[in-house]
């Protein structure tokens, strides 16, 4: 056995050289003493924090954090949505508020007077505000006060004025029967 | 060097122990290390299983009784290191020991720290089909050229049965390689 062995070993060691083909990183060794001690003394280190609770701490936080979760039901839940609304409301409650402030102290104190309007501004107002009188609101003015049509002389319009007027105005609508 | 007793009961005294072990470090290291990493091939286990071995000595320090070689004893906690770590490593993986030494000789291809030629690479292959007495027997004697006494007190075997085991292991390699070769 012990020559078999030796030629077996021989032949080997012939193909072989006796190396195992590992490396290691460069400087790898330099580093062992000090990587070690590091671990010895990370090893030394307490392992406990020293950190301490209440007695029954743990056997009673499970109902404390039941209770609570009783008491986060019990609280009126306000949606999202009624939040945005309440504030919506809010908002537009401030901006009047601030608009009706700023107009009451940036305007001297003044009686409304019918009389002290002049003209034009009732005009202009009329204009502006057309949109908002209906037909029905017109008839009955004119119907009521203004229109009389007997002391309407049709005779004092002039054939230019009214040629005039036809030219320049926009009356395609007049030739639309359906009106 | 100062003598194996004096050096024991330095790194058994609490007020030399530091120094001393870091002496023990450096002077076994290396050998340490290519012992380990016969066994579980990658440096960056080997790296972990030395570790691990050097903190074990250093806690056990203490427990060795002297019958033994220091370094006998320091080889055989690196073994039992190794070993544990390659077991721990197949039952992860859910395979046996064979099994997961040759998985490990398969990554040797891409191992950046192996530089080994294909023979080398053979080899290498060849030893991860042994059984674990036999592949540590080979190692040890073929590589390291520990005597059959040395290893007979690392292992914890008798000379005849370590005989027995390098004889079946290279003519096994021996095998392998032949056929490999052909």
């Amino acid at each position: 056995m012990e020559n078999e062995i030796k030629n077996s070993e021989d032949y080997l060691k012939s193909i072989l050289k006796k190396e195992t083909g590992f490396t290691t990183p460069e400087n790898y060794f330099s580093k062992v003493e000090d990587n070690i001690e590091t671990l010895i003394f990370k090893e030394k280190l307490p392992t406990k924090t020293g950190f301490k609770v209440p007695d029954a701490y743990f056997n009673t936080i499970q109902d404390t954090i039941l209770d609570n979760i009783k008491i986060e039901k019990e609280v009126k839940v306000i949606s999202l949505k009624q939040r945005i609304l309440k504030y919506s409301a809010i908002g537009v409650a401030a901006t009047i508020a601030l608009f009706l402030s700023l107009n009451f102290f940036n305007t001297t104190a003044t009686t409304a007077d019918f009389n002290k309007l002049a003209q034009t501004d009732i005009e202009n107002w009329i204009v502006e505000n057309s949109s908002e009188f209906t037909t029905e609101d017109f008839a009955t003015i004119l119907n009521e006060s203004i229109l009389n049509e007997e002391e309407f002389v049709f005779t004092d319009l002039k054939n230019d004025a009214i040629e005039e007027y036809i030219i320049n105005t926009d009356n395609t609508y007049l030739l639309n029967e359906n009106y | 060097m100062i003598d194996e007793i004096t050096f024991i009961a330095q790194l058994t005294n609490p007020k030399s122990k530091e120094k001393a072990f870091r002496q023990l470090i450096t002077q076994y290291k290396e050998r340490l290390y290519w012992h380990i990493r016969k066994i579980v091939i990658s440096h960056d286990d080997t790296d972990d299983v030395l570790q691990n071995t050097f903190i074990k000595i250093y806690k056990n320090i203490h427990k060795f009784n002297g019958k033994s070689k220091l370094f006998s004893w320091m080889y055989r906690i690196a073994t039992n290191e190794a070993i544990t770590f390659i077991n721990k490593r197949a039952k992860e993986r859910n395979v046996d020991i064979t099994a997961i030494n040759e998985q490990l000789a398969a990554t040797l291809e891409s191992d950046v720290y192996f530089s080994g030629d294909e023979i080398q690479l053979i080899l290498q292959k060849a030893i991860a089909t042994l059984p674990q007495k036999q592949q540590l027997v080979f190692n040890m004697k073929y590589f390291d050229e520990l005597k059959y006494n040395e290893i007979s007190n690392i292992l914890e075997t008798s000379v005849g049965a370590l005989k027995a085991s390098y004889f079946h292991a290279v003519k096994k390699i021996e095998n392998y390689i032949k056929n490999t070769q052909n």
